[in-house]
């Protein structure tokens, strides 16, 4: 059956035969990858180099169609499409090295055939389809839980600025103010009980030594930056502040170290605020 | 009797499908189509579960729906969640959609065979219901082109006028992804919903090829996929008379579809560019160029 396929009909000559198929596929892969990886990447730059992009083109459509013809009998025509995309993006989640992404692909694929087969057998329901699903939820799996790029990786990373951000913020309120005054909803409790543990902040919600040192060079990248915007850019005093608020939590002692020296050690922020001594 | 039936149906879905068809290339949709060709299976199969019934126009006027908006929620989400490329979603979810669909009708159903019809099509079992099942849905396609003519026109050739004009783009979107929904399903038992793109695409790629006003075009495109349906039922006739051929109808049609394509453009390709140089060169001469 070509539509869905059907692995029970497959006897031991159709091993060798895709087999043999997919180890010539490998195998051109390994031995073309350099101008390849060139091609893919950089066509422009693969042309003035000389490579054959054209004939590698084309030899690369020839292999996709091996490969649709190895799937046939397993997955079905209609579906192979789905067999062709789902494992590369499964495993695009997990490398930004090509050679990797071939490997990892390839092993997707193998997965999720091996999966979706037993499965079908299993539920005697068509091999195609359960294939392409497997080869879906490794996907979606990647997609979803992948470090560094995966979704969930993602929103962690900007929701633990956030809080970082937050944190600051109370540190840099107390310094000013010199108490804690807000409603403590739970991500403030939550900011403060971190700011306890880090030992910046003690029981009585009061600045620790350490604490106030962080808060003052907190307030210096503020001032240090509303300085930087006016002078050097040309900002007008009364519009820096926003930006202000935004920088200081991304500044780096780098950039820091730069911006005092741009601007020559300064004492006085525009609003005539003094900047904090660099103290950590 | 049956060829007449099976001519009907055919040209009516041509009809259906030329009346969107125009619109879907021109907002450079077709694969988002060819997506949704492949999901109403799903579709079609959860509203099975819903209402009980298969070919009643309720059930499938409620897959139609959940079709175009699980295929455009999902491809959407891919796209904007987790930042994948649109080929690589549209891939993704379509035949992601379809092995679901076919695993839902087959657990369902424990009948293969429905799932291969509803992927091929047989236009050789159409009867009068076909007809009565298909003809609301040319009416409802033809109703909302005549209504919406307009706002379909702005928006699929300059967004920032339609902007200006305050048509808002998307509900005209999702009612197109909606009657191309509709529009697959209607096709569904005659030609199944792989064939079905070929209905949408190919008569308004040739009708284009010779006109470049949207009116004509939409009046070009349904004739030339009722030519090729109504051709098509005569050769298929022909050929298991003459031949004791027994070919899929559907197939036929759509494979005429993209023979008249291809003649079309190899005539247009080798003779008009010739003709308007020679135009232009009169032209330049005229003017003293």
């Amino acid at each position: 059956m070509l539509l869905f396929g059907q692995a029970a009909t497959m006897s031991d000559i159709h091993i060798w035969i895709y087999g043999s198929l997919a180890f010539f596929v490998a195998l051109f892969l390994f031995l073309t990858f350099r101008p390849l990886q060139a091609s893919l990447f950089d066509r422009d730059f693969s042309h003035s180099a000389k490579m054959p992009v054209q004939a590698l083109e084309r030899i690369l459509f020839w292999l996709l169609l091996l490969s649709l013809i190895v799937g046939i009998r397993s997955v079905g025509v209609v579906l192979m499409s789905g067999m062709v995309i789902a494992p590369a993006v499964a495993a695009r989640q997990f490398t930004d090295r090509l050679q990797v992404l071939f490997v990892l692909a390839g092993f997707f694929g193998a997965v999720s055939g091996l999966f979706g087969n037993y499965l079908s057998v299993l539920a005697n329901l068509p091999t195609g389809p359960m294939i392409v699903l497997v080869g879906t939820s490794f996907a979606l799996f990647s997609l979803l839980f992948a470090p560094k790029r995966g979704v969930l990786f993602r929103r962690c990373r900007v929701l633990s600025f956030r809080l970082r951000c937050l944190e600051e913020n109370i540190l840099k309120g107390i310094w000013k103010k010199g108490r804690f005054s807000e409603t403590p909803s739970l991500i403030v409790r939550t900011a403060l009980w971190r700011l306890k543990k880090e030992g910046w902040m003690n029981d009585r919600l009061e600045l620790t030594a350490d604490g106030t040192l962080k808060a003052a060079s907190i307030v210096r990248l503020h001032r240090l930056w509303e300085l930087y915007l006016s002078e050097q850019l040309g900002f007008q005093a009364e519009k820096v502040h926003r930006t202000a608020e935004e920088m200081e939590h991304i500044l780096t002692p780098e950039m820091e170290e730069k911006l005092t020296r741009l601007l020559e050690n300064p004492k006085h922020d525009p609003h005539h605020q003094p900047i904090p001594e660099k103290g950590l | 009797m049956t060829d007449l039936l099976q001519m009907t149906v055919l040209s009516a879905i041509a009809i259906s499908c030329g009346l969107v068809g125009p619109f879907l290339v021109l907002k450079r949709m077709a694969m988002f189509a060819n997506s949704l060709s492949h999901t109403i299976l799903l579709g079609i199969a959860i509203a099975f579960l819903i209402t009980g019934s298969l070919f009643s126009l309720s059930s499938l006027l409620i897959g139609a729906f959940l079709a175009a908006l699980m295929t455009a929620f999902f491809t959407g989400g891919l796209i904007r969640l987790f930042r994948l490329q649109e080929d690589a979603s549209i891939g993704l979810v379509f035949t992601s959609l379809f092995a679901l669909g076919i695993t839902v009708v087959t657990l369902f159903t424990r009948d293969a065979h429905l799932g291969i019809e509803a992927v091929m099509g047989n236009a050789d079992i159409v009867q009068m219901s076909d007809l009565k099942l298909v003809l609301p849905f040319l009416g409802l396609n033809l109703l909302s082109i005549v209504i919406f003519y307009k706002q379909f026109q702005i928006t699929s050739f300059d967004q920032s006028l339609a902007k200006i004009l305050k048509i808002s783009a998307s509900p005209f979107h999702f009612l197109l992804l909606f009657l191309i929904a509709t529009t697959c399903i209607s096709a569904f038992r005659a030609v199944g919903v792989l064939l079905v793109l070929a209905f949408l695409v190919g008569p308004f790629l040739t009708a284009r090829l010779f006109c470049h006003r949207l009116p004509w075009l939409l009046f070009w495109t349904p004739l030339i996929g009722t030519i090729a349906s109504i051709c098509g039922v005569l050769l298929s006739r022909f050929l298991f008379e003459a031949f004791d051929l027994a070919l899929s109808t559907g197939g036929i049609v759509a494979t005429l579809i993209g023979l008249i394509y291809v003649f079309a453009s190899i005539k247009i390709n080798l003779f008009t560019p010739a003709a308007k140089s020679a135009n232009l060169k009169g032209n330049q001469k005229a003017s003293g160029i």
